[in-house]
């Protein structure tokens, strides 16, 4: 039996973690995909920078301080190999290759990422919360912390005790925390 | 009017820690103390966490709870919101939780003809069941939840593995054999050999053990460092499995310790959930720990995991010597020739491709080579490889089906050619 993990991110920097990885690797390929072809290039090159992603995210991840972002990190990591290839297409010097890079699209290129991050995270977040617990549950949550009802109001509508509330919404926060603090890092720029 | 609790127990009131006998004298207190009510609606609204949960629900415009894209089976998983013991909202089911896709396949499912017998190991996507199939007989029975990969975006890569595998490979002593795939409901699923029982060292029979647990190569690894006799028995027999995989054009992919299991005694190499054909390869798919350094995911890379293992099964797991292989006394006693399996694992794990063995049966051709000197096999009397069912039909089937004929042929033309002779010289 495997033992409790706590996010995609710890799963995958522990490399005996075949699932977790392939989970990883379903995740955000496409998302890399999808970013680079934002950035100019061809499907085929921008295939290409996300399997060169994937490569070195396995060889690097080991190496990843916790305390950085994983967002940033990756953004970087993307960076880079687009700009290392137009530094081949265009057969400039690698120290040249940023600004290129930049004239490529690279501000306009923020935009793609923030939407594709907060996109693909917010429905990864949405999905699993909804396998994951009862939508009683939940719908205190939402209530009690999206909506911020008065307790008395949702104990009414939901038929349930005001600690039961604080529980169930206790729970959902602490697993959203657990699981998704570290990929969700600067969500909407707002993730502590 | 009781007296106002303290502040650190209305903070834990309002995060859910107090359980339901401690909480009712503070929601008591609540109904009447102004005070107390303006203290929890002050912690509330000054909630980070709350705040910052606001804020990222609001981006979306789908509401959270509803019935759409809700999965009838996790409501059964979740346990009661009055407890506030469950640290994980799948606790009782022991699952792993966790990943963006939570938690794997359902554990209420019914797969007609095979009966639940006991929960063997999870993924972050599927699950391994112990089952009694109508007969008694015991299996292996994977079940994916293909409805929540479909609606966490995942593809699912274990259809087409199990397609291009079931089609290709016909029983090997060494490849887990599947006898089934199926659906059901919204989950696929396939039984497999099941492995034999950890603490009897055998296959389950009659009785399903209390506690049983699939043995594998992984647990043997777990117990200790193996004499190069018994790795490379272990290793040949793994390369056998791989190299049938690789001359029919297939990749594994994720050739480790735990993705050898025994079958009465025989290693068998499973898990085909990411095997792929060889014009699919090249995504980095399979464990890190076992993949080569430069990630190149064909049929190098496969052999690159079993030099790593036979080097695991050598010097123990994460041996800091690795891929160097010492010439030290962690040898235990050597019967095959130390040299040429250091070289074969050496080779088996360079760090580029083209100096690996491109495929298993090179590998294999080289580890049966190392085994001049060894002393009888240790398994050998186990795992040598089945013969093939044979497909000839009895003789007087044929006799009926008309290809007598065809069958007696032989000794109808050397007849003729006796009575043509015995013609000829009388």
């Amino acid at each position: 039996m495997e033992e409790t993990r706590s996010s995609l991110l710890d799963r995958v920097r522990d490399l005996g973690d075949s699932d977790g990885w392939v989970e990883f690797d379903q995740f955000y390929r496409p998302m890399l995909t999808r970013y680079a072809k934002a950035r100019g290039l061809d499907p085929n090159d921008a295939e290409e920078i996300a399997q060169q992603c994937m490569t070195a995210i396995v060889n690097q991840i080991g190496r990843f301080e916790r305390h950085r972002s994983f967002r940033a990190w990756l953004r970087g990591m993307v960076d880079h190999k687009v700009a290392d290839l137009f530094a081949v297409r265009h057969r400039v010097k690698l120290a040249d290759s940023a600004a290129l890079g930049d004239v490529a699209g690279r501000k306009a290129a923020d935009g793609v990422w923030e939407a594709e991050w907060n996109e693909s995270h917010l429905n990864a977040l949405l999905t699993n919360l909804r396998d994951s617990f009862a939508e009683h549950t939940l719908k205190a949550f939402e209530l009690y912390v999206i909506c911020s009802y008065a307790v008395e109001d949702i104990s009414r509508l939901l038929d349930m005790t005001p600690n039961q509330i604080y529980v169930a919404k206790s729970r959902v926060i602490k697993h959203i925390k657990q699981h998704f603090g570290d990929t969700l890092d600067g969500l909407y720029g707002v993730w502590p | 009017m009781s007296e106002c609790p303290s502040r650190s127990t209305l903070i834990a009131y309002e995060c859910g820690e107090l359980e339901d006998t401690d909480a009712r004298p503070v929601e008591r207190h609540l109904r009447e103390c102004a005070t107390c009510r303006q203290l929890m609606s002050e912690a509330r609204a000054t909630d980070p966490d709350g705040q910052v949960l606001r804020k990222v629900f609001s981006e979306t415009g789908e509401a959270l709870t509803g019935d759409a894209g809700r999965s009838p089976a996790a409501a059964t998983t979740d346990a009661d919101p009055s407890t506030t013991s469950t640290p994980t909202p799948t606790g009782s089911s022991g699952r792993s939780g966790g990943g963006l896709t939570g938690p794997p396949a359902p554990s209420d499912w019914r797969v007609p003809d095979y009966e639940r017998v006991q929960l063997c190991g999870e993924g972050s996507y599927g699950a391994v069941w112990a089952v009694r199939d109508r007969v008694g007989v015991f299996r292996a029975l994977k079940l994916i939840d293909m409805d929540r990969l479909e609606r966490a975006n995942i593809t699912c890569h274990e259809l087409p593995a199990l397609e291009t595998y079931c089609r290709k490979v016909s029983r090997h002593v060494n490849l887990i054999t599947v006898f089934h795939v199926g659906q059901v409901d919204q989950c696929l699923y396939y039984t497999m050999e099941l492995a034999d029982d950890q603490s009897r060292r055998g296959p389950v029979q009659e009785e399903f053990p209390e506690n049983f647990r699939p043995l594998t190569l992984s647990t043997l690894i777990n117990v200790g460092r193996m004499s190069v006799d018994v790795a490379m028995e272990l290793g040949v027999r793994v390369l056998r499995g791989l190299a049938r995989l690789h001359e029919l054009g297939m990749i594994h992919r994720d050739v480790k310790p735990s993705n050898v299991v025994f079958v009465n005694g025989h290693p068998k190499l499973a898990d085909i959930g990411v095997l792929t054909g060889e014009d699919k390869s090249g995504r980095v798919v399979g464990t890190p720990k076992y993949m080569p350094p430069d990630r190149v995911m064909d049929k190098s890379a496969d052999t690159f995991a079993v030099g790593k293992v036979l080097h695991e099964m050598i010097f123990g797991k994460d041996d800091p010597s690795f891929p160097d292989v010492p010439d030290d006394e962690r040898w235990i006693g050597a019967k095959w020739n130390r040299k040429r399996v250091a070289a074969l694992i050496r080779r088996a794990c360079e760090a580029e491709a083209k100096d690996r063995y491109p495929d298993a049966a090179m590998m294999l051709a080289d580890a049966e080579a190392c085994a001049e000197a060894r002393d009888k096999s240790l398994f050998d009397e186990i795992s040598e490889p089945e013969p093939p069912p044979s497909n000839k039909l009895p003789a007087h089937v044929l006799v009926e089906l008309g290809f007598a004929f065809a069958d007696r042929l032989p000794w109808i033309i050397g007849g003729a050619i006796v009575l043509y002779l015995i013609y000829k010289f009388l």
